[in-house]
């Protein structure tokens, strides 16, 4: 039961208890007190009753009895010796001759033989209770009683106003012990609720709370002040508990593995940002979620699935197009720790390795064959002279060919190696293209192609670099381009680099192959490519010479549309404009005549 | 108490349904995969297997489908839950038409052999890495709820279209080339077709998450 309730019933139970032993003690009180004076009252009544009658003295019974009856209020009778009753206030005269013998009245009897009489009893004339009393009197035909009724109703007077009081009294009561239980109970209950309100809180988690000092309950205060203690110990704790939990978090997030805890029902106790980037999982995943309902790839799955009962070691697994070394173990508490290194880069560098090897040579050996077998037919017969001219010129494209492979390749390992610097030096981006055109157009290629530039911009790089870079790029989308194809090429200053993209109408590059454009020796289509001349190394070259000057290259493009090879260089500011230069912007100024001096 | 523990089994059934989706789209994605590597390397044992593996797509998704109607019924989920509840049901059954596609493929990489070889197109090709990049876009966007890489699914569609309209164009070149290129050149275009219709799968798939996550249908717009 709560508080107010039971309050409110132990109130009202105390008051209506008084009020009900107040009541009877007043009632009992009344009726006693009232019954004496009642009685003392018809003692003297009656012997004034009789002077009166004296002095009616002559008039017929029943006119005196009436009229004393009238003057007093009570019922009044005379009944004489024998019992008959010679008058009586109440009854009409014609009926007095046939009333009964009052002799076996009570107060009658009792007049007759001791004077007076006081009786209390039913009244066997009107059915009440009556307080009758009876005096003897000497008339002049012998004695007679008179006898006074009254109404025990009227003569004793009511309790009742008294205990209205005290009913009022008693709502009263009520009234304010409802308003004192209100009062009281809200006084213990409202710090009350507010302290449960707050411990509620604390318990919800959340956000740290406050738990209030109570001061209008004085008993209540150490409460709360032991709660205010409990909810600093327990935010310290927990605040102390997140920092560790974020400090490991944060360690293993830093960690270029991935790393994956499980419990042993195989459910993600904790993962590191690295796996949720190599596992493509939610970012901010469900804790305790199966680890089966984040991982689809079905070999990915079953391993991680396994590990809590099966550990792997150094398995190697295809995740889309990433290829993953899983390793894992059971720690001491169960589950499993399951970690991913990334090997894509890895595996595709010793690709690369095989693939150049195998590429040079082969790329070494097919002008080096022609050669031979050109040399070979020349040596053995004599074959006329056109023909012989005609190989002789074989022999030298070829020639030219291996020389030109040669030295690509001899540029590339001067660029790997790091043995090739690039000056730094204002180059006008555009005049350089139409340098290199011009030179296409000199040996007689590319008349056709409907060729473009848009923009002008000075970027700071090295000129020979910057040269060989568009001879190649041109060369390849010469190479591409149908014969009167397009090719456009667009130098667009943003922020503080050059833009340079070269796009043809070429065939396109399938974008599965867009990556390793610029790996060396890659051919997108090994059948077609090197028909079409060319050493395979262009575009290794490209990126070398770019980075070593600070930019960057890349690749879009379009099947059936053509493709879109485009550079960044760092971009010549305006003298003056010291701006918000980044890093690379300071290194590229570095060389530049202004500033050369104090950095 | 009881209440809540209800509420706990009931997102385990709810993790349990996502497990075994994530079975379903793991192995449909493989299938497809291995389909279209069969199909470019002309590998007639690899088509098999892709023949074979249909089997197991269909009774995942039955199984799928029985266990999504069984917590519909007896949990009678209400908002978020009922989506995710939706989503899993219209995702399978998306799965198992892709996993239909493969086995398209699989029977047409099985007709072609018997044909003098067509080189597979490039565009075939770019078809098909388009369609595997837009469904394991999908799947991922489904799993990390991610409604951006989900538009960015439907945002490829166009080019698988667009590729499919040029091997159209290209394929009835070889015909007219070389009438013995016919058959195959029609095979072919039936793996367009069905590389297509993956596509348009994936980006349903793609749709339904948006409609998970955001409660906001992008259907039809």
């Amino acid at each position: 039961m709560r508080l107010r309730h039971s309050l409110l019933l132990s109130f009202l139970a105390l008051l209506g208890g008084v009020l009900v032993f107040a009541g009877l003690q007043v009632h009992r009180a009344q009726s006693l007190e009232s019954r004496e004076a009642a009685r003392q009252g018809m003692l003297r009544d009656l012997p004034l009753a009789a002077l009166a009658l004296d002095a009616l003295e002559g008039v017929d019974p029943q006119t005196q009895v009436q009229r004393l009856s009238g003057a007093t209020g009570f019922r009044v009778t005379l009944v004489d010796s024998l019992g008959t009753v010679l008058g009586d206030s109440h009854v009409a005269s014609e009926l007095i001759p046939r009333m009964e013998n009052h002799l076996s009245r009570p107060e009658v009897m009792g007049a007759f033989e001791s004077g007076s009489a006081l009786e209390e009893r039913i009244s066997i004339h009107t059915g009440t209770q009556m307080l009758a009393g009876a005096l003897r009197l000497e008339g002049a035909d012998g004695p007679y009683v008179l006898r006074l009724g009254v109404p025990v109703s009227q003569a004793y007077g009511s309790s009742g106003p008294l205990l209205r009081w005290l009913l009022l009294a008693g709502l009263l009561g009520v009234a304010l012990a409802v308003l004192l239980t209100v009062v009281l109970t809200l006084r213990i209950t409202q710090p009350l609720s507010a302290l449960t309100h707050h411990v509620g809180r604390m318990a919800d988690g959340g956000s740290e709370v406050r738990v209030p000092r109570v001061q209008s309950l004085p008993e209540l205060a150490p409460l709360s002040g032991a709660l205010s203690r409990l909810a600093d110990e327990i935010f310290g704790r927990v605040r102390e508990v997140v920092r560790e939990r974020d400090e490991m978090q944060g360690l293993i997030d830093s960690i270029a593995e991935g790393v994956i805890a499980l419990t042993d029902d195989a459910r993600v106790l904790r993962m590191n940002h690295a796996a949720e980037v190599l596992l493509g999982v939610p970012a901010k995943s469900v804790p305790f979620a199966p680890v089966g309902s984040m991982v689809r790839q079905t070999e990915l799955r079953s391993i991680l699935e396994e590990s809590v009962v099966r550990p792997v070691s150094a398995q190697e697994v295809m995740v889309g197009d990433r290829s993953l070394l899983v390793n894992s173990r059971i720690p001491s508490w169960g589950g499993a720790v399951v970690t991913f290194l990334d090997v894509t880069d890895l595996r595709r560098m010793e690709q690369v390795r095989r693939d150049f090897v195998a590429n040079a040579s082969h790329e070494l050996k097919t002008p080096l064959t022609a050669m031979r077998g050109f040399a070979e037919t020349l040596l053995d017969g004599d074959p006329p002279d056109d023909l012989r001219r005609e190989f002789l010129g074989s022999i030298r494209s070829n020639t030219l060919r291996l020389q030109a492979l040669v030295d690509d390749l001899l540029d590339l390992s001067r660029l790997e190696s790091g043995g090739w610097r690039a000056r730094r030096e204002e180059v006008d981006v555009t005049g350089s293209v139409r340098e290199i055109w011009e030179e296409f157009l000199n040996q007689g290629r590319g008349a056709a192609i409907d060729f473009q530039v848009e923009g002008e911009a000075l970027a700071v790089g090295d000129e020979h670099a910057i040269a060989q870079i568009f001879r190649n790029l041109l060369e390849n989308a010469l190479r591409y381009t149908p014969e009167r194809g397009r090719i456009r090429v667009q130098v667009l200053p943003v922020g503080d680099e050059v833009q340079v993209s070269v796009t043809d109408s070429g065939s396109g590059i399938p974008s599965a192959a867009l990556p390793r454009i610029f790996e060396r020796f890659y051919r997108v289509d090994q059948s077609r490519a090197r028909d079409q001349g060319g050493t395979g190394l262009g575009l290794a070259i490209v990126r070398h010479l770019v980075s070593s000057m600070g930019g960057e290259v890349g690749a879009d493009s379009i099947l059936g549309e053509g493709t879109t090879i485009w550079f960044t260089l760092p971009l010549v500011l305006e003298v003056g404009d010291e701006g918000d230069g980044g890093r690379e912007d300071d290194e590229g100024r570095e060389g530049d005549e202004q500033h050369s001096g104090n950095r | 108490m009881t209440s809540d523990r209800a509420r706990r089994h009931f997102h385990e059934e709810l993790d349990s349904l996502q497990n075994r989706l994530l079975e379903m789209a793991g192995l449909t994605e493989e299938v497809l995969r291995v389909a279209v590597d069969a199909l470019i390397q002309r590998n007639l044992e690899m088509a098999d297997r892709v023949i074979a593996a249909d089997d197991a797509i269909d009774r995942l998704e039955l199984e799928l489908d029985e266990k999504a109607l069984e917590l519909l019924a007896l949990q009678q989920p209400m908002a978020v839950d009922l989506r995710r509840i939706i989503s899993t049901l219209k995702i399978s059954n998306d799965l198992e038409r892709v996993g239909d596609h493969a086995v398209k493929i699989g029977h047409a990489t099985r007709r072609l052999a018997d044909h003098p070889p067509l080189p597979v197109l490039p565009e075939v090709e770019e078809m098909a890495r388009h369609a595997m990049v837009m469904l394991a876009d999908a799947l991922a966007a489904y799993v990390k709820r991610d409604p951006v890489l989900a538009r960015a699914v439907r945002d490829r569609d166009a080019r698988v279209n667009a590729l499919r309209r040029s091997t159209h164009r290209l394929l009835i070149s070889h015909m007219l080339e070389d009438p013995r290129r016919i058959t195959p050149a029609l095979e072919l275009l039936i793996v367009a077709q069905s590389l297509e219709r993956v596509g348009d799968l994936a980006t349903n798939m793609a749709e339904e998450l948006v409609f998970l996550v955001e409660g906001q249908t992008i259907k039809h717009h």
